[in-house]
């Protein structure tokens, strides 16, 4: 068996310290097909960061073959995803902007109602985030700090602040998800 | 370089896309192409690990994997929690549930008929196995012995 049989069979067995070298081994592979497909850093981090989420958790359905050629496909898959989601909002802004006029002149109570129950939900859905992220959150969003003065707070770097806001906020949109 | 969903792109295509010389319209076909075939899934990862290899500079960001094993431990851990919380309401639910329908039951006097119904049967029970008791009260079991016994001397006599 070679070492990465055995670090796949760590994995699965429950040690998920060994993953790390799955990371290391395939994060410059991952990274060059999210960046291709994606264009900017950013974007081509959060969608790496989706591909080793996304194998760690489909680890068992991994058949043997070419783990490389795995990975890549998993890449491949989530870099496009991210990029038709970005083009599909981006489309979404335009088109909510040439509303934006008109449906401030037409809120009714119905809506008054349903914005406080979406409100009450998000509040709902905040209180059941990871630590980490839940204080990322309020710091940015409540109290309006910048990435800055939040990465001197918590003692992390500006990029670990972008990652925890970006998973906040793809959790919250599934288990927002989950509940509709 | 429009093709037909039947085909596949060249590796010189994939060249081209994979060092931006297309344009959106085509990159996003090519892109809805890959997502369905193995072979240029194949030919497309093959020049993109070349391109890792031959790549002067890492594009990947300081900390990436310590930011991936964060998001691995951290969103594990809320699963968890998340899985078992649900455990929890399921099992309050079900004994909730239980209990609604045992004070049902007994409030709507299902039990009692239930039990009157079984008391009834007791009685036919207990009247069967007199009636079987009667049958055999000369002992067959003994009159069986007796007559392999019997049966035996015979043949030892003779």
């Amino acid at each position: 068996m070679d070492s990465e049989e055995l670090i796949i069979k760590n994995v699965l067995r429950g040690d998920d310290e060994a993953f790390r070298h799955i990371v290391e081994k395939y994060q410059g592979l991952v990274f060059s097909i999210c960046l291709n497909t994606l264009k900017n850093h950013y974007d081509a981090e959060n969608a790496a960061q989706e591909t080793f989420l996304k194998a760690y958790r489909s680890l068992y359905q991994y058949n043997g073959r070419s783990f490389k050629s795995w990975i890549g496909r998993i890449a491949t898959s989530c870099a496009i995803d991210l990029y038709r989601k970005m083009k599909a909002k981006s489309q979404e802004i335009q088109f909510d902007e040439g509303l934006e006029i008109r449906d401030s002149l037409q809120t009714t109570v119905q809506d008054i109602i349903i914005e406080r129950e979406d409100r009450e939900k998000v509040s709902h859905l905040y209180r059941s985030l990871p630590g980490i992220y839940k204080s990322v959150v309020e710091k940015y969003y409540i109290e309006g700090m910048s990435y800055q003065n939040i990465a001197l707070d918590e003692n992390i770097s500006i990029k670990t602040v972008e990652s925890r806001l970006y998973r906040a906020k793809k959790l919250l949109k599934e288990r927002w998800d989950e509940d509709e | 370089m429009r093709m037909s969903k039947k085909l596949h792109y060249s590796l010189i295509e994939w060249r081209a896309y994979r060092d931006n010389l297309v344009d959106d319209n085509e990159s996003e076909k090519m892109q809805n192409h890959l997502l369905g075939c193995d072979e240029c899934m194949e030919n497309y990862l093959t020049l993109m690990e070349a391109f890792e290899e031959t790549a002067q500079h890492s594009p990947v960001l300081d900390g990436f994997t310590e930011r991936v094993m964060e998001i691995i431990y951290e969103e594990n851990r809320y699963e968890r929690a998340f899985r078992l919380k649900n455990a929890r309401a399921r099992l309050i639910t079900y004994y909730v549930s239980a209990a609604c329908v045992t004070l049902l039951l007994v409030s709507s006097g299902v039990f009692t008929l239930m039990f009157n119904g079984f008391a009834k049967f007791d009685t036919q029970i207990s009247m069967v196995s007199s009636r079987t008791e009667s049958i055999f009260t000369s002992g067959w079991t003994d009159k069986l012995v007796d007559s392999t016994s019997e049966i035996l001397n015979i043949s030892q006599k003779k």
